[in-house]
C-alpha cells in the first residue's frame, strides 16, 4: 500500500516547555555566548505564551490527522546528535531495525522549580516505542537494493556522551504523536547536522531518499505515514545561534505547498554557515516531501504554522500532506 | 592520459604546473593469516582455518616441496607491490578492505566507512594463529587526516551514503582493534617506509550488502577523487580472492573463479563482475565475498585509465583462499617479476 500520510515538524526543546521560566532557561543554554537580533528582546512573556499555545495547537494537528488515517506504522526520518551515535562512526543514513527504541523525552523538564536533565530523571521521562522490525527489514534491504549505502542496526548501544539513549528525533517526538507510545516505528536516520565535516548527504540525494522509501512502501500491504522530525532553521549554540533564517523557512514552506519537492534540491548542494547546525535538518522535510510527491504527483503541504522563536533559535513549522487513500487519491475526492 | 593544471596560492599569484593524472597505481592482494605468517606456522594455520572439513583432491598437491615455492612466490609478489608503491610516492594509501567483526558492531555496521583520523591501531599477533609471547602487542599506523577528510567529504558529495570516524578509534573489540585485512598489508607492504595510509571499509558479509554495481560506481568515484587530489594517492584492496576460511567450504578455492576475475580485470572489464552477488550459492559467500573489493579497485584503476597485470596467483588450500595479486598502471607499464 503507498504511504498514506506524511507530516513534518520542529523539535526544538521548548515548544515542550509551557512556562516562560521554562524557555527563558533553554534560551540561556543555546544563545547565551553569542550576540542575538533585535528581535530576541520582543520574546516577552505574552509573546511566549503564545507560541507554548501554537506550538501545542499545530502537533495537536499532525497528531489528529495522524490518528485519523489509521496507521500500521510510522515511518520516523531523524538525525541524531551524539545520541546513539558518536563521531567514531557517523552514519550518514541508517536503518534501525531493532526491537525498541529507547530513550527520553524532555516534555516540562524545565518548568518547574529546579530544571531537570531528562536522563538523570528516568522515573518522570524515560520513553520506550516498538519497532516494526519486519518493514525496517524491507526497507533496509529495499534501500540497499536501490543503491542507497544504508548502515544496518540491529540493536541500540548508544555510544553518545553522556549517555542519552535514543535520539531526540525520535524520543521528543513520538510522545506528542502518539501518546500511547504503541505505534509501531521504523526509524531511518539521515545525518543532519555538518558542523564537524561537510560528508553529510546533499538535498537531491535526502530527496531521492524519499522517493525510495515510497517506492518500497507501495506494496507493502500496510497502512504507513512517515514523518519527519527537525528543523526548521537553527544553529542552538553555534555562531548563529538565535538568528532564524526566516527567508529559508518560507522558501522552504513555499514550494512544499506548492507541490514542488524538486525545487528543493538546490539545499545542501553547497557547504554554508547557514546550513551548517541545525538547519541540516530539513533533510528530514526533504525525504517526507519527495516521498509523498512520489505517492501522488504534486501533492502540497499544509503548513499548520510557522514562526520563528529566537529564544529557541529555531524557526519552529509544522506540515502536514493531507492524507490519501490506498490508491493515493484525496479521500474527500471520491465520488 | 596526462594534462596539467594551473594553481594559485593565497596571498599572491605563484603559477604552479603540476602533472596529473595523480592516480598511477592501484593494487590488489588476496588476504589470508598465511601469507603474512612464517612458513613454519602454515601447518598449524591451516588447520584453524579448515578444522575438520573435508579438503579437496587438489590440496593433497600442496607438498612441502609446493609450499616452499608458494613461499617465494608470494614473497617476490609483495615485493613487487612494495616496490611499486615506494616508487609510486605516494602522499597516501588508501587501503580498501573489510571489517570483520572487530571494529563495527551490529548496533552500527555501515555499507561505506572512511576513517579519518591521524592513526590507528590493531593487534598485531591472533591467538588463533601467534604463539602466545606475541600476542597483546598493539601496531599503531600512521594514518592521514586531510586526505581522508577529503575523500570522505567527496563521497557524499557525490551522492555516496558513507559513514565516517572523524572523532577518533573506537573499535567493536577493544582488545583488537583494526582488523587484519587491513593491518597486514600495511605492517607488510608500508610500515618500514612510514607512508600514512587511509582506511576506507567496504561491507562484505554483513547483509544486505550493495550490489556490484553499487560497489563499481563506488570504486570509480574513489578513483576519480584520487586522480583529482592535491597529493598523490595509491590505493591498495585487500582481502579475497575465493575461499571460505572456517566455514562449510574451508580449504575449498575456487580458481575458476579466481582467474575468471582476473582475466576480466586484466582487459579493463571489471564491469563483467556486477552479478557475482546477486546469485547466492555457497561459492560466493565467505572470502569470495571479498572479492568486490578487488571489483572496487579494479573500477578505480579503469576510471584511470589504468591497466591491469597479473602478478601471480595460486590455489592456496592451506591458506584457504586464491592468494592472487594484481596491480594497475599507465599502459605502457610492465609489472615487476
Amino acid at each position: 500500500m503507498p504511504i498514506l500520510y506524511g507530516c513534518a515538524s520542529a523539535h526544538a526543546p521548548s515548544l515542550t516547555q509551557r512556562t516562560y521560566e521554562g524557555w527563558q532557561r533553554y534560551h540561556q543554554f543555546l544563545n547565551a555566548s553569542v550576540p542575538q537580533p533585535a528581535e530576541t528582546e520582543l520574546e516577552t512573556p505574552e509573546v511566549i505564551a503564545d507560541f507554548v499555545r501554537r506550538g501545542e495547537a499545530a502537533i495537536g494537528v499532525l497528531a489528529s490527522q495522524l490518528r485519523a488515517m489509521r496507521p500500521d506504522v510510522l515511518i520516523v526520518v531523524g538525525g541524531d546528535q551524539n545520541e546513539w551515535f558518536h563521531s567514531t562512526n557517523l552514519p550518514n543514513l541508517l536503518v534501525y531495525k531493532g526491537e525498541r527504541v529507547t530513550g527520553y523525552h524532555n516534555i516540562g523538564c524545565n518548568d518547574g522549580e529546579v530544571a531537570k536533565v531528562p536522563w538523570e530523571h528516568p522515573d518522570e521521562f524515560a520513553v520506550s516505542f516498538p519497532v516494526d522490525q519486519v518493514l525496517a527489514h524491507m526497507v533496509l534491504e529495499g534501500l540497499v537494493e536501490r543503491g542507497f549505502d544504508a548502515c544496518i542496526s540491529s540493536e541500540e548501544r548508544p555510544r553518545g556522551v553522556p549517555p542519552r539513549g535514543g535520539p531526540h528525533s525520535l524520543t521528543r517526538q513520538m510522545p506528542l504523536l502518539w501518546p500511547e507510545n504503541d505505534l509501531p516505528i521504523v526509524p531511518v536516520m539521515i545525518r543532519t547536522v555538518e558542523r564537524s565535516s561537510f560528508a553529510v548527504m546533499t538535498g537531491e540525494r535526502s530527496l531521492a531518499l524519499g522517493r525510495a522509501l515510497a517506492d518500497i512502501c507501495r506494496k507493502i500491504p500496510k497502512r504507513i505515514a512517515i514523518y519527519g522530525s527537525g528543523g526548521m532553521s537553527h544553529d542552538p549554540r553555534g555562531p548563529r545561534s538565535g538568528w532564524v533564517d526566516e527567508p529559508l523557512d518560507r522558501w522552504f514552506l513555499n514550494h512544499i505547498q506548492a507541490g514542488e519537492p524538486d525545487k528543493l534540491s538546490p539545499l545542501f548542494s553547497f557547504q554554508s554557515e547557514a546550513t551548517w547546525g541545525g538547519t541540516g535538518e530539513l533533510r528530514t522535510w526533504m525525504a517526507v516531501a519527495a516521498a509523498m510527491d512520489e505517492m501522488r504527483p504534486r501533492h502540497k503541504a499544509i503548513a499548520v504554522d510557522y514562526f520563528a522563536a529566537r529564544k529557541v533559535a529555531t524557526g519552529c513549522g509544522w506540515a502536514y500532506w493531507p492524507a490519501l487513500d490506498s490508491n493515493c487519491r484525496d479521500p474527500d475526492s471520491f465520488s | 592520459m596526462q594534462f596539467c593544471w594551473f594553481a594559485q596560492r593565497p596571498l599572491g599569484l605563484v603559477v604552479e604546473w603540476r602533472e596529473g593524472n595523480l592516480l598511477s597505481l592501484v593494487a590488489a592482494c588476496s588476504h589470508s593469516p598465511a601469507l603474512y605468517r612464517p612458513r613454519a606456522r602454515w601447518a598449524h594455520i591451516y588447520k584453524e582455518l579448515v578444522g575438520a572439513v573435508p579438503q579437496p583432491t587438489s590440496a593433497a598437491a600442496e607438498d612441502a616441496d609446493r609450499l616452499d615455492e608458494y613461499a617465494r612466490r608470494h614473497a617476490v609478489a609483495f615485493s613487487a607491490l612494495s616496490n611499486a608503491i615506494i616508487g609510486a610516492k605516494p602522499a597516501a594509501v588508501v587501503v580498501l578492505s573489510t571489517d570483520r567483526g572487530t571494529v563495527f558492531d551490529c548496533s552500527n555496521t555501515p555499507q561505506l566507512h572512511v576513517y579519518v583520523g591521524d592513526d590507528i591501531w590493531g593487534a598485531t599477533a591472533d591467538p588463533s594463529f601467534d604463539p602466545p609471547e606475541d600476542l597483546g602487542q598493539k601496531t599503531r599506523i600512521r594514518c592521514h587526516r586531510a586526505i581522508g577528510a577529503q575523500l570522505a567529504d567527496e563521497l557524499a558529495y557525490a551522492g555516496f551514503d558513507i559513514s565516517e570516524s572523524r572523532g577518533g578509534f573506537r573499535p567493536a573489540d577493544p582488545e583488537r582493534g583494526l582488523g587484519a585485512g587491513f593491518l597486514d598489508p600495511i605492517r607488510i607492504l608500508l610500515a618500514e617506509h612510514d607512508i600514512p595510509v587511509v582506511p576506507v571499509f567496504l561491507n562484505c558479509s554483513v547483509a544486505p550488502v550493495i550490489r556490484g554495481t553499487r560497489v563499481a560506481e563506488f570504486g570509480r568515484e574513489l578513483g576519480r577523487i584520487a586522480a583529482e587530489a592535491d597529493d598523490r594517492i595509491v590505493i591498495l584492496a585487500s582481502g579475497g580472492m575465493s575461499g571460505d576460511p572456517r566455514g562449510y567450504l574451508a580449504g575449498r578455492v575456487d580458481e575458476v573463479l579466481d582467474r575468471w576475475v582476473m582475466q576480466r580485470l586484466s582487459m579493463g572489464r571489471s564491469r563483467d563482475m556486477f552479478q557475482i552477488w546477486d546469485v547466492d550459492s555457497l561459492t560466493v559467500r565467505g572470502a569470495t565475498a571479498e572479492i568486490r573489493l578487488w571489483l572496487a579497485a579494479g573500477a578505480a584503476a579503469e576510471g584511470s585509465g589504468l591497466c591491469g597485470r597479473v602478478l601471480d596467483y595460486m590455489p592456496f588450500h592451506h591458506g584457504a583462499v586464491g592468494a592472487g595479486f594484481m596491480q594497475w598502471g599507465p599502459r605502457q607499464f610492465r609489472p615487476e617479476r
